[in-house]
C-alpha cells in the first residue's frame, strides 16, 4: 500500500503561480508527485485540527503571505497537540539566515529557498522527494486519529464542519 | 556720776583770766571747726550712697565715726565756756580716741590693697587706650560686616549669572530656607517667601518629580554628606516647563542623625532640551534607517517573485517551443533571460548591500589569519584556474563579525582575481601593520587597477570600472565591503599601484587579545 501511494506535497502559499511553478516542475521530474494547494495558513491549520492532511504528506509552507505570516501559521500549529510532528518544511524566497533561524525556532523541520529556474525547480523537487520519500519516511498520522482513522486524501468530517472554507481551497492534483 | 552734772568746775569763761578776743577766738574757731567736721561725714556718706560701687566702705565709716567725734569734742569745747561739761567732753574724747585708733589700724590693713590700686593717671591712660583699641576693632568689624555684604552680593550676582540657587531645609522644624535665586529658579515672587513645609513645597513639582525627589533625599540619607543629583523637570506658573539640576546633601548632626539638608538648584533647561532634541533626532534617524532597510528589504523580495516568475515561464517557454524558433527569436529568448538574471542578482545584491548597513549586535574577536585561510580556500578554484600567486603576512585578531568580515575579503580578492590583467598571471601580496589600535591591512594586486580619478566612486553602490571586461558582476561588492567595514568603524580605501594594479587598504579595531602580534 504504501509504496503505491504517490509522494503527496501541500503546498502553503497565496500564490496560486507558485503552485503552477511547482506542477510544472513536479511533471519534469521522474516521478508522479500528488501536490495538494493551500491558499492561505489558516486552512493549514484547519487541516491539522481536523485531521484532514493527506497520511504521509509532507507540508511546504511560505513565510510571506497576507493575513497570517508563515512563522505565525507554524507557531501556532506546533502549539496544538495534533500539529507537534506535522512535517513541515519552510518554502519561501528569502535565503536570510536570520529568516532561516527564526523558522527553526519556530518549529520547521527544514528550510528551503524557491528557486528560480525551471532546471533548479525541477532538482529541488527530486532532491526533496528523495529525502523525505524515497530514502525517508514520514508518519502516516496527519490524516488518521489513532488506528481506524481516515484514508489518505479524504475529506473528514472536521472539513465539512468548516462548511465552504477548507475544502474550497484544496486543490488536488495528480500529474501524469 | 552725773554726766551733765556742772556743779564741780567752774565755766570756761571763769577758769582763769579770759580776754574777750581770746575767749572768743577759741569759741568761734571750734565752731567753725565742728561746722566743718559735721559737713565732710555728711559729704562722704552722701558720696557713699551715690556711689555703691565704694572699695573699702568699713574705712570710710569708721573715718565718718572719727570725724563726727572729732567735731563734737570742738563744739563741747565752745559749750564749756558757759556750761563745764567735762565728763561729756571726757566721754567723746574717749570715743573718738577710739575711733582714730580704730581709723589708724584698718588703714595699716587697707594699705596694701589701697596702693595697688591704680591712680587715677594710669586709669585714665589704660581708659584711652581701651578706648582706642575699641575703636579699631569696631572699625575691623565693619569692615568685616562691608567685606561679609559684599560677599553676600557677589554670591547672589553670581547665583543669578550661573542659574544656581541654594537652599536648606530644616527637619525637625520642617523650615525651608531659599536663596533669591531659587525664587526665580521657580517663578515665585519673593515676599511670599520659600514654602512654609516639606508638603507646600512638593506642590511645585509634578507628582513623579515628588517621586524622584523622595528618592533623592532617602539616598542623601543614606549616604550622609554625600552629595546626590537628580534631573527634575519642574512646571513654572508663568506655564512654560523648566528643566532643574539638584544637588543634595543630608546633614547629620553630633549623634548623626540627619536633622538638615542644603542642596543647591541649577536651570539646566537650555541643556536638557538640546539633549532630548539630539536624542530625539537619533531616534529618528534609527527608525528612518530602520525603514530604510525594512524598504529595501520588501523592495527586493516583492522584486525577486514576479523575477522568478518570468525566469522560470521563460525557461518553460524556452524548452516548449526550442527547435522550432528562428535564430533572431532564440537569441532574443536568451538576451531577455540574461537580462532577467542579472535583474536578480541586482536586486540580490541590494538586499545584501541594504542588511550590510545593519549595526553589529555583539563584535567578538576574529582570528584574521584563520578567516584568510578560509576565504582561499574557497577561491581556490578560482585562484587554480588562474595562476593565481598569493603572498601573505601574519595577521592580528581583529574585533568584528566573522561572516561579514569573510565578505569583504572575500570580495576584495575576487575582484584582484577578476580584473587581471591578461598579460601576467594575478599576484596578490597581503600585508598587515598596527597602527592606533587598527589593523591596517594591505591588499596589492597587479591587475588592471584604475584611474586615480575613479577612486572616489570604486565604494558606489552598482558602479563598476570595467564594464568592457565582459566580467559579471553588479559593482555592490565594495559598497557592500564599505558599509561592513564602517559598521565595524573601520574603513576601506583604495589607490592605484605606482606600476600597475591597486592596493587596498583595510582598517579594523584590533581585538585586544595576546595573540595579536
Amino acid at each position: 500500500m504504501i509504496d503505491v501511494a504517490n509522494p503527496c506535497l501541500v503546498l502553503v502559499d497565496d500564490d496560486i503561480e507558485d503552485a503552477v511553478m511547482l506542477r510544472t516542475a513536479a511533471a519534469r521530474t521522474t516521478q508522479d508527485i500528488d501536490i495538494v494547494h493551500l491558499m492561505a495558513g489558516k486552512n493549514l491549520i484547519h487541516a491539522v485540527a481536523a485531521q484532514t492532511l493527506p497520511e504521509r504528506c509532507l507540508v511546504l509552507l511560505d513565510l510571506n503571505m497576507p493575513e497570517m505570516s508563515g512563522l505565525t501559521v507554524l507557531e501556532k500549529i506546533r502549539a496544538t497537540p495534533d500539529g507537534q510532528h506535522v512535517p513541515i518544511v519552510v518554502y519561501t524566497t528569502s535565503s536570510d539566515q536570520p529568516q532561516v533561524d527564526l523558522a527553526y525556532s519556530a518549529g520547521a523541520n527544514s528550510f528551503v529557498t524557491k528557486p528560480s529556474s525551471l532546471r533548479d525547480m525541477t532538482v529541488v523537487l527530486e532532491g526533496l522527494v528523495a529525502c523525505w520519500f524515497k530514502h525517508g519516511r514520514l508518519p502516516s498520522w496527519p490524516g488518521k486519529k489513532g488506528p481506524g482513522g481516515k484514508a489518505p486524501g479524504g475529506k473528514g468530517p472536521g472539513e465539512k464542519g468548516h462548511g465552504e472554507k477548507a475544502p474550497s481551497t484544496i486543490e488536488q492534483g495528480h500529474n501524469e | 556720776m552725773d554726766f551733765f552734772d556742772t556743779s564741780n568746775f567752774p565755766a570756761r569763761w571763769h577758769c582763769g583770766n579770759w580776754s574777750n578776743l581770746l575767749g572768743w577766738m577759741h569759741i568761734i574757731s571750734d565752731l567753725v571747726i565742728f561746722a566743718a567736721y559735721m559737713a565732710i561725714p555728711i559729704v562722704i556718706v552722701a558720696y557713699m550712697r551715690k556711689r555703691r560701687e565704694v572699695m573699702f566702705p568699713a574705712i570710710f565709716w569708721i573715718f565718718v565715726i572719727f570725724i563726727f567725734s572729732c567735731g563734737t569734742t570742738h563744739l563741747l569745747e565752745a559749750i564749756i565756756f558757759w556750761y563745764p561739761l567735762y565728763p561729756v567732753a571726757g566721754l567723746v574724747k574717749m570715743l573718738t580716741a577710739i575711733a582714730s585708733a580704730l581709723a589708724v589700724l584698718i588703714a595699716i590693713k587697707v594699705m596694701p590693697q589701697a596702693l595697688s590700686l591704680p591712680g587715677m593717671a594710669t586709669i585714665n591712660k589704660q581708659l584711652t587706650a581701651e578706648i582706642a583699641a575699641r575703636i579699631v576693632s569696631e572699625q575691623r568689624v565693619a569692615q568685616q560686616a562691608a567685606a561679609l555684604a559684599d560677599s553676600q552680593r557677589r554670591l547672589i550676582a553670581a547665583q543669578a549669572i550661573a542659574h544656581i540657587g541654594d537652599w536648606t531645609y530644616d527637619v525637625a522644624n520642617d523650615v525651608i530656607s531659599w536663596s533669591e535665586e531659587v525664587f526665580r529658579l521657580f517663578e515665585r515672587d519673593p515676599a511670599l517667601g520659600p514654602p512654609q513645609t516639606y508638603a507646600e513645597n512638593a506642590r511645585l513639582y509634578l507628582p513623579e518629580g515628588n517621586v524622584t525627589v523622595a528618592a533623592a533625599m532617602r539616598q542623601a540619607e543614606g549616604q550622609a554628606g554625600e552629595p546626590v543629583t537628580i534631573e527634575i523637570e519642574v512646571p513654572l506658573p508663568s506655564g512654560g516647563t523648566a528643566w532643574h539640576r539638584s544637588i543634595m546633601r543630608a546633614i547629620p548632626d553630633s549623634n548623626g542623625k540627619i536633622t538638615q539638608y542644603w542642596g543647591t538648584v541649577q536651570d539646566i533647561t537650555r541643556e536638557k532640551l538640546s539633549s532630548l532634541a539630539e536624542k530625539r533626532q537619533l531616534q529618528d534617524l534609527e527608525r528612518i534607517n530602520q525603514q530604510l532597510e525594512q524598504f529595501a528589504y520588501i523592495a527586493s523580495h516583492d522584486l525577486t517573485e514576479p523575477l522568478r516568475k518570468v525566469r522560470f515561464f521563460s525557461d518553460v517557454l524556452k524548452e516548449e517551443i526550442e527547435g522550432s524558433l528562428t535564430v533572431t527569436a532564440t537569441d532574443a529568448l536568451s538576451r531577455m533571460s540574461t537580462a532577467t538574471d542579472r535583474m536578480h542578482r541586482l536586486v540580490q545584491d541590494l538586499l545584501a548591500f541594504a542588511r550590510s548597513g545593519k549595526s553589529l549586535e555583539k563584535p567578538r574577536p576574529v582570528n584574521l589569519e584563520r578567516l584568510l585561510d578560509e576565504v582561499l580556500d574557497t577561491l581556490s578554484e578560482r585562484i587554480a584556474a588562474t595562476g593565481a600567486k598569493i603572498e601573505r603576512g601574519p595577521l592580528p585578531d581583529v574585533l568584528g563579525d566573522q561572516g561579514l568580515l569573510e565578505q569583504v575579503f572575500q570580495n576584495v580578492l575576487t575582484n584582484a582575481l577578476k580584473y587581471r590583467h591578461h598579460d601576467r598571471s594575478p599576484m596578490i601580496a597581503i600585508s598587515c601593520e598596527r597602527s592606533a589600535g587598527m589593523a591596517v591591512i594591505s591588499i596589492r594586486d597587479n591587475g588592471l587597477g584604475f584611474h586615480p580619478e575613479q577612486a572616489g566612486r570604486l565604494f558606489e553602490p552598482f558602479v563598476r570600472l570595467h564594464r568592457a571586461s565582459g566580467e559579471d558582476g553588479t559593482g555592490i561588492g565594495l559598497a557592500i565591503c564599505r558599509r561592513i567595514l564602517e559598521v565595524h568603524g573601520g574603513s576601506i580605501t583604495a589607490i592605484p599601484a605606482p606600476d600597475h594594479g591597486a592596493i587596498f587598504t583595510v582598517r579594523i579595531p584590533v581585538a585586544l587579545s595576546p595573540r595579536s602580534p
